[in-house]
């Protein structure tokens, strides 16, 4: 029989046999990446289409803030310029608009079986959806803020952006992308119990809009929202990215890492907790 | 839907909240343009259902079934088909519209009016860009975006667009017909506009049935480019 | 040597009962009443190292059930199994390496890419050292003659094609133990025969235990020599498919079309199953009366246009089987 356990062969010294080891547990997430990315060229078209939807939203704002800004007669408004407010508004977008709809897709192998015939394969079902969603993220997020820079540029022409910035804004924004994976695969999890998964996306949705900052920066806001933004997730997936592009400081650097250091943590324990309790679902029910 | 309008709503309360007028416009007055909207929307899907899937049926032969029965082809589809969620939108409509302002039976009947044009000039709209994949083939991604794009522009204060935006807005992608609605209807009604506004909305909706009639019979003629399935 | 051992295995579902009406959904709510549904109620059985073996039964019979624990996915409610030496429901990830699973309705290719694009991902997935992936790959592709199409996206593939694919891609890691759920579902006669082929190739070259379920009753007789009929959970029999057909199989259909309208037929051991103005569907009890004299006598009375022989289908073998009592006639 063959003796094929994972990274050893024989003659091997210690060393190299970790270092197998490792590249051969963890090549199978990074494969899993490649072929998600490569599935998601197939759909290049209908990606572009949506930076379409992109400079008409960016289009209305641009108006809309340039009433604000000459009615009310300010050049500075919540910290920002109306350049700076355009590019913010971009940003944000960008990051809202390469959200790929990971809940919908849980749900659905939940509901249909998937998720307890992908048991009998040697992966973690989590870390395949994420590397498969992040695949996605990436490549809307690279086109979204591409595009979405020609646009504000055209739009509200350009801003002063420090290389920290330029450096800083795609890995925020994918860690924004990251927490929002969680919720959204908590919320696919869901279907184990509920039928009805979707309102509480919606719910997710809502509050991401006037809680993350997607329509408006929060200095704007009324300090009760201002307060409650705080204390939840949104605002790290597009507020702060989004701002910290616009308007870098390097205070916000930190405090956004961390606040999104932490919120990772929670909610990848909630969602190991509740995909667990799934499972074991299945191994109770059969799925 | 319910749950997104109102969030729409509170979202323009905590914007007014912090800039009180936008050129002319207030609080009440967006309020207003969603109660309008929200209203007509809700008219429109809940009446028409299939106004926002033709492109896809044309293209994906769909309209086989109704052309063999004796009734007419358009109406019939159209009517096909409800959306539940849109009664959402009819029901936030018209309790929004309640507090809006204060209501006098006057105001409501206008407001009734100014809900259907709406509902007639969104459906008029719809018909068109739907009936586009007679000519196009498949446009069903177009079609979806150019109804996304209307419906995002009517809930936007005309105000706040001048120039080419504005002229698109009130012939083209006649969002702005609705969005003039708030100040030039309910808040004080202009005798003109109310008239024009009215013109414009059956005229559309006579061209949107001439231009489906008329795709409609390239399609029973086989002329209709084939979707690669 | 035994690739799977199975020891008075069970699964026990809680249902929920709900009475009919408003007030029984209401009250299903508050105060929820469960039955037990017992899916699989003790089963033992053992299966060879190399042994291809269809595992059949009518549905709900906890078939499914039992495949589910075998891989480790469900956990059972009493008894014991084995694959392999693993515990399934305990030692999944590592019995994952060693195992493989088709499932006739679910595909593991990915739909917008080439076959060879998933090979490459189970290569990575399994954990597959590279030159081996490589020998290996290409020894199957040739066995399943997939060389044409490797580069095609998989949603331009035929059923045939894909399911081809499939069986390919779950014999990547050489694993020791196979199991097939309805592999051929679908599948014209030709696609058919050919994935049966390409299984009964690869156990024999490799040795793999092959564990299939099927409807299909010619997958059961071409593949496997030994069958397991599994009913209300309980094994009914478990026997040679050559017994199989030779003890229990106890009638013929006949079907014929005639010229001349046949009424009231009636002969001794024969059932009319249906009859139409110019046709008759027969059943023949053969424990009776035997076949010979049924066509003779169909042949001499009436206008015979044509005629088919058949053995009734094994839904209706097995179900023969379970009513002659369940732990009757074992191997």
């Amino acid at each position: 029989m063959t003796e094929r356990m994972a990274g050893h062969t024989t003659g091997n010294t210690t060393g190299r046999m970790i270092n197998k080891s490792l590249h051969l547990r963890f090549g199978k997430y990074t494969a899993i990446g490649r072929i998600s990315f490569l599935t998601n060229m197939a759909y290049i078209a209908e990606l572009l289409w949506r930076t379409v939807f992109m400079a008409l939203i960016i289009f209305i704002f641009s108006q809309l803030w340039a009433v604000i800004y000459s009615g009310t007669g300010a050049l500075v408004l919540g910290g920002l310029t109306y350049q700076q407010m355009i590019w913010y508004l971009v940003m944000t977008e960008t990051i809202a608009l390469a959200r790929p709809r990971i809940d919908a897709l849980i749900d659905q192998e939940v509901k249909n079986g998937d998720v307890a015939y992908r048991l009998s394969k040697p992966y973690s079902y989590l870390l395949y959806h994420y590397v498969s969603y992040m695949a996605e993220a990436v490549m809307r997020l690279v086109i979204n803020f591409a595009i979405g820079s020609i646009i504000a540029y055209l739009t509200a022409g350009g801003i002063q952006v420090s290389l920290s910035a330029i450096l800083l804004f795609l890995p925020a924004a994918l860690v924004g992308l990251s927490i929002e994976f969680l919720v959204r695969a908590c919320i696919g999890l869901g279907a184990f119990w509920v039928e009805d998964t979707e309102s509480f996306l919606n719910l997710y949705e809502k509050a991401l809009f006037i809680l993350g900052g997607m329509l408006i920066p929060l200095e704007l806001l009324p300090e009760t929202f201002r307060r409650i933004s705080a204390v939840l997730p949104m605002n790290f997936v597009l507020y702060r990215p989004a701002r910290l592009f616009a308007a870098f400081d390097v205070q916000a650097v930190w405090s956004m890492f961390g606040g999104q250091a932490v919120w990772l943590l929670l909610l990848a324990a909630l969602c190991a907790v509740v995909y667990r309790a799934g499972v074991k679902r299945i191994n109770v029910n059969g799925g | 839907m319910f749950v997104n309008d109102v969030v729409w709503v509170l979202f323009w309360r905590l914007f007014f909240l912090r800039f009180p007028v936008v050129n002319g416009w207030s609080f009440q007055d967006i309020t207003i343009l969603w109660a309008l909207f929200g209203g007509g929307y809700g008219v429109t899907f809940v009446v028409f259902g299939n106004v926002g899937r033709l492109a896809g049926m044309i293209a994906r032969g769909e309209l086989d079934h109704y052309l063999l029965l004796p009734k007419n082809v358009l109406l019939h589809v159209l009517v096909s088909r409800s959306s539940m969620a849109a009664w959402g939108d009819l029901l936030f409509g018209l309790i929004i519209f309640c507090f809006a302002g204060p209501v006098s039976i006057g105001k409501f009947v206008v407001f009734i009016y100014g809900v259907l044009l709406t509902a007639l000039i969104l459906t008029s709209f719809c018909i068109i860009v739907g009936s586009l994949a007679f000519f196009l083939g498949n446009s069903e991604g177009l079609a979806r975006q150019l109804l996304t794009a209307f419906v995002t522009l009517a809930t936007y204060p005309l105000a706040i667009f001048k120039g080419l935006a504005k002229f698109i807005l009130l012939t083209v992608i006649p969002a702005g017909v609705i969005s003039s609605m708030p100040l030039q209807l309910i808040k004080t009604i202009d005798p003109a506009f109310m008239g024009t506004a009215t013109l414009f909305a059956v005229g559309l909706f006579l061209m949107a049935v001439y231009i489906f009639e008329l795709g409609l019979q390239r399609y029973e003629s086989g002329n209709l480019m084939t979707v690669q399935m | 040597m035994n690739s799977i051992v199975v020891e008075g295995l069970g699964k026990t579902f809680k249902a929920k009962v709900k009475e009919p009406g408003l007030l029984g959904s209401c009250r299903s709510i508050i105060n929820p009443i469960y039955r037990e549904v017992h899916a699989v109620a003790g089963i033992d059985f053992k299966v060879d190292s190399g042994e291809m073996l269809a595992f059949i039964g009518p549905n709900g019979a906890g078939k499914s059930t039992t495949i589910k624990i075998l891989t480790g996915i469900l956990h059972p409610s009493a008894g014991q199994a084995r694959v392999l030496d693993f515990i399934p429901w305990k030692d999944r990830y590592k019995m994952s390496f060693h195992i493989g699973a088709v499932f006739g309705q679910r595909s593991q290719l990915w739909y917008h890419l080439p076959p060879l694009d998933t090979f490459d991902l189970l290569a990575r997935i399994y954990e597959i050292p590279a030159a081996d992936f490589r020998k290996r790959r290409d020894e199957l592709i040739e066995r399943f003659d997939l060389g044409e199409f490797q580069k095609t996206p998989v949603r331009k593939l035929s059923l045939g094609q894909r399911m081809r694919c499939e069986v390919a891609a779950s014999l990547l890691h050489r694993p020791e133990v196979l199991f097939l759920d309805e592999p051929t579902i679908g599948l014209d006669v030709v696609a058919k025969q050919k994935i049966r082929d390409l299984i009964a190739e690869m156990n024999k070259a490799e040795g793999t235990t092959v564990f299939l379920t099927s409807h299909d009753t010619s997958d059961i007789e071409k593949l496997c020599k030994r069958a397991i009929v599994i009913n209300h959970g309980t094994i009914v029999l478990d026997t040679r498919v050559s017994r199989l057909k030779r003890d229990y199989i106890a009638s013929k259909i006949v079907e014929l079309r005639v010229t001349a309208e046949v009424s009231n037929f009636s002969y001794p051991g024969v059932t009319v199953l249906k009859s139409s103005n110019y046709g008759l569907k027969l059943e023949v009890d053969t424990k009776v009366q035997s076949i010979e004299r049924v066509l003779a006598h169909l042949m001499n009375d009436y206008q015979v246009v044509d005629i088919t022989i058949s053995d009734p289908p094994l839904e209706q073998v097995i179900s023969a089987i379970y009513s002659e009592g369940t732990g009757g006639r074992g191997v």
